[in-house]
């Protein structure tokens, strides 16, 4: 219910003028699509890079993706899961200063965490939860994390 | 770079950069900004999701990356590669520009091929560039 009515909100700050493939880059839509589009266990340089940089961007792509009873599909759940553990996997490194805040991460993962059944299921997203906000609670200075 | 058990294979490579004539360049002050458009398939099947047009090469999880080039002209491109669950074979197109302001010059075209038949073990090969060294590697 929270995630279908987070996905219209999304959708209503969306800018009508902009055009389809805009809005998708504002999202990361494609890549995300992508990541999940690779076998579980493949790790693409190019990708993984450029979804380390997401941040709270793979939560906002995930939602828009996946319709609300889709994402709380086992597989397509444990993916999702997968992906956010990535985007915050080194919060340095998040390109937009606003994603490295994982307001939308949480309360998608807070959302979800009440709604599965599945034991396992929801430990894992309670475990991707800690470590979101185990990782955003340090600071980055400002900087972008490499050297 | 420890793939684990996963077939394929990733690299770190460091590039220098020079001017027409060879010598280092660091850029005289201004911040110079490696970027790369890339594209690739696995298994003859295009990749998708990759960057529509240049991101930046850094900086990634790897150390020693980071958004510009050092001092000396030099930038670390890592992780670079592919693994996977399975046996496979990948060729990426990655084309290299460097960001000075809001100029961008094109210095180098890699041709990159990454397979592997065997998990823990992967082949990587590189052609054309004249930027460095091509590499060559098995592990």
């Amino acid at each position: 219910m929270l995630v279908g009515l987070l996905a219209s909100l999304v959708l209503c700050f969306s800018i009508s003028a902009r055009s389809q493939d805009e809005e998708a880059d504002q999202y990361s839509i494609r890549l995300v699509k992508g990541l999940l589009d690779q076998p579980e266990g493949a790790s693409v340089s190019w990708l993984d890079k450029a979804r380390d940089r997401l941040g709270d961007r793979a939560a906002i792509a995930l939602v828009k993706i996946f319709g609300e009873q889709e994402l709380l599909q086992p597989k397509n759940l444990h993916r999702s899961l997968q992906i956010i553990h990535g985007a915050f996997s080194a919060p340095c490194l998040i390109e937009i200063e606003s994603d490295r805040k994982p307001s939308i991460t949480l309360f998608v993962l807070r959302d979800l965490e009440g709604r599965v059944k599945d034991e396992t299921l929801r430990k894992e997203i309670t475990s991707t939860k800690t470590f979101v906000e185990q990782g955003t609670s340090a600071s980055c200075n400002g900087g972008k994390g490499g050297s | 770079m420890d793939t684990g058990n996963a077939y394929g294979i990733k690299e770190k490579v460091t590039y220098q950069i020079v001017d027409q004539n060879g010598k280092a360049m660091n850029g005289n002050g201004a911040k110079m900004e490696p970027q790369e458009h890339v594209e690739a398939t696995i298994n003859g099947q295009p990749v998708q999701g990759l960057p529509s047009g240049y991101a930046d090469i850094g900086p990634s999880r790897v150390a020693g990356t980071s958004k510009y080039a050092n001092a000396k002209g030099q930038f670390v491109d890592a992780p670079l590669g592919v693994t996977y669950p399975v046996p496979f074979g990948s060729v990426s197109h990655q084309q290299i520009r460097i960001k000075v302001g809001k100029e961008s010059f094109a210095v180098r075209y890699n041709r990159i091929v990454v397979s592997s038949n065997s998990p823990g073990h992967g082949q990587f090969s590189n052609q054309i560039g004249p930027i460095g060294g091509d590499l060559n590697e098995q592990h």
